[in-house]
This record gives structure tokens, sequence and C-alpha cells, in this order.
């Protein structure tokens, strides 16, 4: 974790697939994300409907294909705050955070390592299991979220920006 | 024991159990609507109920300062999960989904007879392939919506259409689910009672609830504001409280401070008292007795009886010189002092029969508090005193009373031209010099009203100056009556005479309506195969929306949603506030927002020619009001002026000193309201009271200054008597002119202005006639 501390600032690659109980087949996204330290992440998807997600703070500015801007607390949204606590808190290595929301527990070695989160609030834990990261060294290359509803998301990155 | 000491003995015992009786029985109020006219329509009696009980007395608007907007939205939620669980509101709304838990789930059953959306078309094949392709977008994204659990059952999110078309189109800005002021500065909750806003003691109650939520979600006392109707009629009845206790102890101070400077004389400090405290009393029985409660306001009257009552004393006390009895002394001014506390008690009469509650409590209290102080002279004083007292060194000294001369005759015609030309002034000033505006009869300070338009505005309370009146023979009538009016009002938003409006139906529509909707929800088979077209290229798995057909199906037999089922809901809450019982029937309250043209919508209700269709303009409709009964009030003062104006002359029988004896109240009535019109002040009815008491007062000047003593000792006792009553008299409404209270300025000011004018005109105008019946007597 303290080596993750360190970065300074991560550009990567991702492909998104959600496993979702009335769907016959994962839905696909792809598209960029970029952190930087110590607390923003942004999160663009490809395509036509290309929408991105700004994340600094405790704020959430959504952008819209048309251009349109809407501002949002990560509070209001137990997903998202799954989502940037587990991405940002942990390239952040920022353990202190990390704790607030889940119970944490880390195995494998350097090379290969492997973050299991378990929410701690309800609110958190009425919408999601568990989430999974997988590294390599100071890299996350797999964010998988396990939903309640049994629905699931696995996030796999790579280095680079397009 | 004889006769005087057992009056006096008797007369101190029925203070005692009335005094006892007032104090543990009298219950008082001080809502505004005692201050309100009574309807004669039932158009009116629909709007005062509105303004008395309606919903817009239930509001309470809470803010919250003084910390980060993200501890203020915690705060503001905490705040209303508390109020919520309460039960003492029908609805807490603070920007948070309206609602939840059990009557969210009946909405959910209901979504598609409830539903705006749902029409002809709506599950077409084309339409559901829309809805579906919105549905995988949001699945995209990474913000999930709140009614993704339930996709399957909803899959054209009919839910979130419906609570989207109730939330108001005006809504504050919001940060983090929660309502703000526009500079993000102060957290907004919206909670409306379960009980109307004339219910004090409840809402008393239901503020302490809220003041208690948010010292327990931590905000610092001086961070929360509240307001609304309810709070500032406690805030209201509490002033009111405070400022009749505060004046009424500075007024009795006073008045204790001139008695006993003038007479030196602790025993008749004592015994003066007697006849205030007899005043009050018998006011407060009077009314309690009358109307069966009293007015907090006719109570703060109770202080300005005490400016008058104490006068009857004087006049007696000032003739303690030692020369003559105490019997003797009161023999000489008793038949003047019964004449002037009829005449006084005959212009008053008239002001009790009139539709105003308010201010035939306040007649009320005048009739009873001066016959009782008059009585309480006559009968009872005297059994508490020596035969021979004499008051101590008098102050002004009976020689300095003595020498006084009265000023020319001619200053008469000064007077008389002062009179003429206050009569010029207000006629040609243009403007009526009467204020119509409700608000300025009711006792709340002007300031507290002022303190939250703005806020009103911003949390979409409409505003409810305009509202249409649909009356029906049913809640049903009246739903569909709303919806076809809704439909023909919406050429009047486009076109901007409105900006938007409110009515019951789009919160529960007309069972017609629902039943409409019922039959065009599509066949299970008819569905299903339109379903599989939409799904066609979709991800969707084959069988993911039968529960969706399943919900279909069961909404094709439900009866519809009616008032009765949403109960204690917030919904319910929310129709109920528009949809009422009146008379036989119902009524549907439509309220318009921004009303910018008032002609074209005159011009539009005009055409449409719809007989149970009303348009109450609040404020035009409740001045309208007002002025009538200001002049059905004005009407009853001039009856009992010419009541009081007969009685002198049966009393008197003498033509010249009767007008001796009224000259110097009308021209004091005539330069006071030219005086307060040049201040600014437009007139109210309390101001139409106050001068009923400067006329009473004046013609006891008049009869005492026109009185035809014998001997120069005598006219100094009497003129001695004068000066310190007027001293006395201006004194207290002086003190009750510094009052916060509206009310209690206007007739504190109103009558020291007119005392002293009276006391003047009186020492110029009213001389002593001669004349063969009364001399020497009255």
């Amino acid at each position: 974790m303290r080596k993750l501390a360190e970065v300074r600032t991560a550009d990567g690659r991702f492909i998104e697939r959600k496993y979702i109980s009335i769907l016959s087949e994962p839905l696909v996204m792809k598209g960029s994300v970029r952190y930087q330290s110590p607390d923003y992440v942004r999160k663009e998807y490809d395509g036509p409907e290309r929408q991105s997600y700004e994340i600094r703070g405790d704020h959430l500015v959504v952008e819209l294909a048309d251009g349109r801007k809407r501002e949002i607390s990560v509070d209001d949204h137990p997903a998202l705050r799954a989502f940037v606590e587990s991405y940002r808190g942990t390239l952040a290595g920022d353990l202190e955070t990390l704790q607030r929301y889940f119970e944490l527990e880390l195995d494998g070695r350097m090379e290969n390592w492997l973050l299991r989160l378990t929410p701690r609030g309800d609110e958190l834990a009425d919408y999601l299991s568990e989430i999974v990261v997988l590294g390599r060294n100071d890299f996350v290359y797999s964010v998988e979220t396990l939903e309640a509803s049994g629905d699931r998301s696995i996030m796999t990155l790579e280095p680079g920006s397009e | 024991m004889n006769s005087q000491r057992l009056a006096a003995i008797l007369w101190l015992a029925a203070l005692a159990a009335a005094s006892a009786w007032v104090v543990t029985q009298t219950s008082i109020r001080s809502d505004i609507s005692s201050f309100m006219p009574r309807a004669k329509t039932p158009v009116q009696q629909l709007l005062l109920t509105e303004l008395r009980a309606g919903p817009v007395t239930r509001i309470t608007l809470i803010s919250i300062g003084g910390a980060s907007r993200d501890a203020l939205a915690m705060q503001s939620k905490a705040i209303a999960a508390r109020l919520r669980a309460s039960g003492l509101f029908v609805r807490v709304a603070n920007g948070e989904p309206i609602v939840d838990g059990a009557e969210r789930e009946q909405l959910f059953a209901y979504r598609y007879l409830l539903s705006p959306a749902v029409d002809e078309g709506h599950f077409s094949a084309a339409a559901l392939r829309d809805a579906l392709q919105q549905r995988l977008r949001e699945l995209a994204s990474p913000l999930p919506v709140f009614d993704r659990p339930s996709l399957a059952l909803d899959p054209t999110a009919e839910l979130r259409t419906m609570l989207t078309a109730w939330r108001g189109s005006a809504e504050p800005r919001s940060y983090r689910g929660v309502w703000f002021d526009d500079r993000g500065e102060r957290a907004l909750l919206l909670a409306h009672t379960r009980v109307a806003g004339f219910d004090l003691n409840a809402q008393e109650q239901a503020q302490r609830a809220v003041r208690e939520a948010a010292e327990a979600a931590g905000v610092a006392p001086l961070a929360l504001g509240l307001s609304g109707p309810g709070v500032y009629a406690v805030a209201s009845r509490d002033l009111i409280r405070a400022e009749t206790r505060r004046l009424g102890i500075a007024a009795t101070l006073v008045v204790m401070l001139i008695v006993l400077v003038s007479y030196r004389s602790l025993r008749l400090l004592l015994v003066g008292a007697i006849p205030l405290v007899s005043a009050v009393v018998a006011g407060v029985l009077a009314v309690d007795l009358v109307f069966g409660a009293v007015h907090g306001i006719a109570l703060a009257f109770g202080v300005t009886v005490i400016g008058v009552a104490i006068d009857y004393p004087i006049h007696l006390f000032s003739r303690f010189s030692g020369e003559r009895s105490t019997r003797k002394s009161l023999a000489s001014i008793w038949p003047t002092i019964r004449l002037g506390v009829i005449t006084t008690a005959m212009g008053y009469l008239a002001m009790t029969a009139t539709d105003f509650p308010g201010m035939a409590q306040l007649a009320t209290f005048a009739i009873a508090g001066l016959l009782a102080a008059a009585a309480c002279t006559r009968w009872a004083l005297l059994g508490l005193l020596p035969a021979d007292c004499t008051a101590g060194q008098m102050w002004p000294s009976a020689d300095w009373c003595a020498r006084r001369r009265r000023p020319p005759a001619q200053w008469g015609w000064l007077l008389a031209l002062a009179g003429l030309l206050s009569v010029v002034y207000v006629l040609g000033r243009g403007e009526t010099p009467w204020q119509d505006d409700m608000a300025a009869s009711s006792p709340i300070p002007a300031s507290l009203m002022a303190r939250d338009r703005h806020l009103h505005a911003r949390l979409g309370v409409a505003d409810t100056n305009h509202v249409l009146v649909i009356e029906a023979a049913n809640a049903e009538a009246a739903l569909q009556a709303s919806e076809s009016l809704a439909v023909d009002l919406q050429p009047l938003v486009a076109a901007g005479v409105i900006t938007s409006f409110d009515h019951p139906a789009r919160y529960l529509p007309s069972a017609r309506t629902q039943l409409a909707r019922r039959a065009i929800l599509p066949q299970p088979d008819r569905l299903a195969a339109d379903l599989v077209q939409a799904q066609a290229g979709l991800p969707f798995k084959a069988d993911a929306f039968s529960p969706f057909i399943a919900a279909v199906s069961a909404a094709r037999t439900l009866p519809p949603l009616l008032l009765e089922n949403l109960q204690d809901t917030a919904l319910g809450a929310r129709v109920r506030s528009a949809l009422l019982p009146v008379g036989d029937g119902w009524a549907a309250l439509v309220l318009l927002a921004g009303v910018a043209r008032t002609e074209a919508l005159s011009r539009w209700l005009a055409e449409r020619e719809q007989p149970n269709l009303r348009h109450l303009d609040l404020r035009r409709d409740t001045r309208s009001l007002m002025m009538d009964f200001r002049q059905h009030a004005f009407g009853r003062a001039l009856w009992g002026l010419l009541a009081m104006v007969l009685v002198l002359w049966l009393g008197l029988r003498s033509a010249k000193r009767t007008i001796a004896v009224l000259a110097p109240g009308l021209l004091a009535v005539v330069i006071d309201i030219a005086a307060l019109c040049m201040t600014g002040q437009l007139l109210s009815l309390f101001h139409l009271v106050s001068l009923l008491l400067v006329v009473g007062i004046s013609i006891d000047y008049g009869l005492f200054f026109s009185r035809d003593d014998a001997h120069q000792r005598e006219r100094a006792r009497t003129f001695h008597g004068l000066v310190v009553c007027a001293l006395s008299t201006v004194a207290v409404f002086g003190l009750l002119a510094t009052s916060e209270l509206p009310v209690l300025r206007a007739i504190g000011s109103t009558v020291a202005i007119g005392v002293s004018l009276s006391f003047v005109a009186a020492l110029v105008i009213a001389r002593p006639v001669r004349s063969p019946g009364t001399a020497g007597r009255i």
C-alpha cells in the first residue's frame, strides 16, 4: 500500500463488463481512467454515448454526450462511493479512508496482490456485497464489483492513455 | 355596620370571586380570525376558512445555517427523519424523495392508473423499445437510478414519472439531495402540521418538536430559523402576553404615582386601585361570558380601560378637602359621572353588535369595565374611607387651581378653524384614510410577516393570492372538473398570463381518468407480443419482463384509488389540502402561481361562463370584505354617536350645554384624524374604537368643565380633578403608543393625541351653562 501511495498520476484504458440478471449477455463498455494524487479521478466512456465522470474530493461532475453537466455529491450514491473509494482509495494507498467504508483483506505478494473490500455500513451493504481489487506492484489491473442483487461487474485496466 | 361598609365588603367579596373565576376559568385566544369579519356567502366562508385553518396556515418553514454545506445536509436529513417519526406533521419535505415505505408500495401498485404518461400507444412496441433502450443506457451508467431493483416490474419507469410530475416545477436548489437557499448557505425544510394554524397550543408543541429535533441534530439555537403562520400566531400570542403584562404593570405604576403625587395619601392610593381592578375583572368576565373566550387583544385593551377608569375616583378624591363629608362630595359629582359613563357606554353599545367578533369584544370590555369602575366609585369606595377623609397636600395646589383663568372664549373660533382645516385636509388628500388591508387588523407585527416571503417563493409554496374554486356535488366530480380546467389552463401558461398552477387531480386523478387508463392497458398476450418485438436485438433475456406483464395484467382489475384510500399519507395530505368538503358539496382549489396579467385572467374566466367556477383573489376579496365591514362599523359608530347625543340631551335637558359638552370631543376627533394622516398612518378599525374612546373621555371633560359650580373653591376642585384625569390618561395611552404591537400602538397614539386635544378644547369651549333645571346637579 505504501508503494501505491507514491503514485502521482495514473492513466489507463478500461474495459468494463456488467453481468446483469435480466440481460442475456454482459454489457460491455470501454473508456479511459485517469487518477491524480490525491483525490482526482476521471472516468470517460467511449462511443456515441460518450459521457464522463469527474470526481474531485466528494464532488462528482457528470458530463453527458450533449454537453449538459450535472453536479452531484458522492454521498448521495452508495454505488458511486463504492467505485470511488475502492479505485481511488486503493491507488492513493489511503488506508484510513478505505477502512472507514470497508473491511480490508490483503493477499498475495508485491508483484501480484489481491485486496478484498467488504462494506461496513448498512447503506453501502444494501447495494454492495464486495469488491475485489487485483494489482501488480503499483498498478491496479482489475476491479470486480459484486452487487447485493447478484449483479456483477468487472473492470479490467491496462496502462496508457488513448 | 352601616350600609356603606356593607356595600364595600360585598363589592370586595364579589370582586375576589370574579377575579378567582377569571384567573382559573378564562381561556385566552389569540388567533387572527377573531379580527376577521364574518362571512356572508359560502365563498367568503371558504376564503376565511382557508385563511384561518387552510393548509397554508399549517406550513412551518424551517431553515438552518451556521455550518458547512455538508454538515447542514446531514442535519436537514436528521431533522426531517425525527419530525416524520414524531407524528405531529403530515408532511416534512426537505428535498428527499417524498414517498417511501408502505405508501410507495401502494403507489407502485397503482402506477398504471396514476402515471400521467399512460395513454394510447404508451405500450406499443415502438414506445416499449424506446423505454428499454433508455433503461439499457441507465444500466451502463455508473450512476444507478433509484428504481433499478424494480426494473423487471416497471421497465417504463412509471413510478419515476409520477414522482417527477409531483415534484414542484419551482423547487429550490438542492445539494446532497437536500434543499438549500439560493446562496447555498441555509438548508430549507417545509413541514405541514397535522393541526390547523390557529390551534396555538398544538402549534407550540410542533414548534418545540422542531427545536428539539434541530438541537438533537446539532444545530445551534441561533442557527435555526422558524417561520410560517403558526409560528407567527404563537409568537404574536407570546408578544401580546408580554406586552399586556409589561404595559399593564407600567400603566398601573404611572397611575399610582400620579395619584400618590396628587393626593399624598397612601389610603387613597390603595382605595383608588379598586375601581381599576374592578374594571379589568368585569371586562374580562363580561367578554368571557358573552363570547366564551377572551382574545388576547381584548385583554391588552384592558390596559386602556385603566387609563379611563381612574378618572372616576380622581374626580371624587379631588373633592376630599376636609370641608365636607365624603358622602356629600360623592353626591355632588355622581350625577355628572353617571351621565358621562352612561353616554360612553351607549356609544360602545352600537359596536357590540358588529360582525367582527374581535371588535365586539373590545366594545363589550369597554362597557363592562367603565360601568364597573363607575359603580365601584359610587357604591363601594366610601365604605372603605372615614367619613371625613381628607387628601393630603394636593398637587397641583388648590391655590394654583383657583388662580387658573380660562382662555378667552374667542379661542373657540381658532379651534373651530383648526377643525375645519383638518376636515378640508383629510377630504382633500384624495386618498382614503382607511387601511383595508387585513394585515393591518392582524395582531401580528408586520416585521414577522415580511421576514420570509422570499423563502416561501423559493420553496414553491404556492402563492395563494389567486385561487380558482370549483364547486361540485362530490369529490369525484370536483376532481374531474379540476382535470378539465387543467387542460384549459395550459394556454394561459403558454401565453404568460400565469407561470404555473397546481391542482388536486395532479396528485390524484379522478376515478374516471384512472378507469380510462385502465381500459387502455393491453391484454397480456398482446403486451407479450409487443415486448418480443421491442426486445429484438436488445440484450434483455427473453422472459426478463414477465413480472411486468403480470403487473399490467393485475392493474387491469384494480379499483380506482380514491381519497379515502390515502389516509395518513404524504400524497393524501397534498390532495386534501386542495380538495375539501364545502357545505353540501366539495370544492377543488386550483392555485395559480405568478399571475402576471389579472385582466387577461378575468377575461378568460368571463368567457368560460362556468357557474361553478369562482376566482378568489385573496388580496382583493379580503380587501372588499374589510371595506364592507369598515362601512358597516362606521355606520355603527355614527349610530353610537347619535345615541350619545340623545342620552346627553335627555340627561342635560339643555341643547346649549349638550353642544358645549360634545363639541370639544368632535373637534378633537377631527383634528386627531388629520394628525394621524399627517404622520402617514392609515386608519384601521382599532383607530375607530380609539376615537370612540376619545369622544367618551371628552364628554366627561365637557360635563365637568361645563358644571355650574356655585363656589370658586368648588370650581378649583373640579379643575384639579380634570387636570389629574388628563395627566393620567395621556400618560397611560402614551405608554401604549410605545408598544411593539401595531394594535396597541394605534390605540395609544390615537387616544393620547385625542385626549390632549379634548382637554384643551373642553377648557376653551365647555363653559358653565346656566340652565334652570339641572344647574348645580350634573
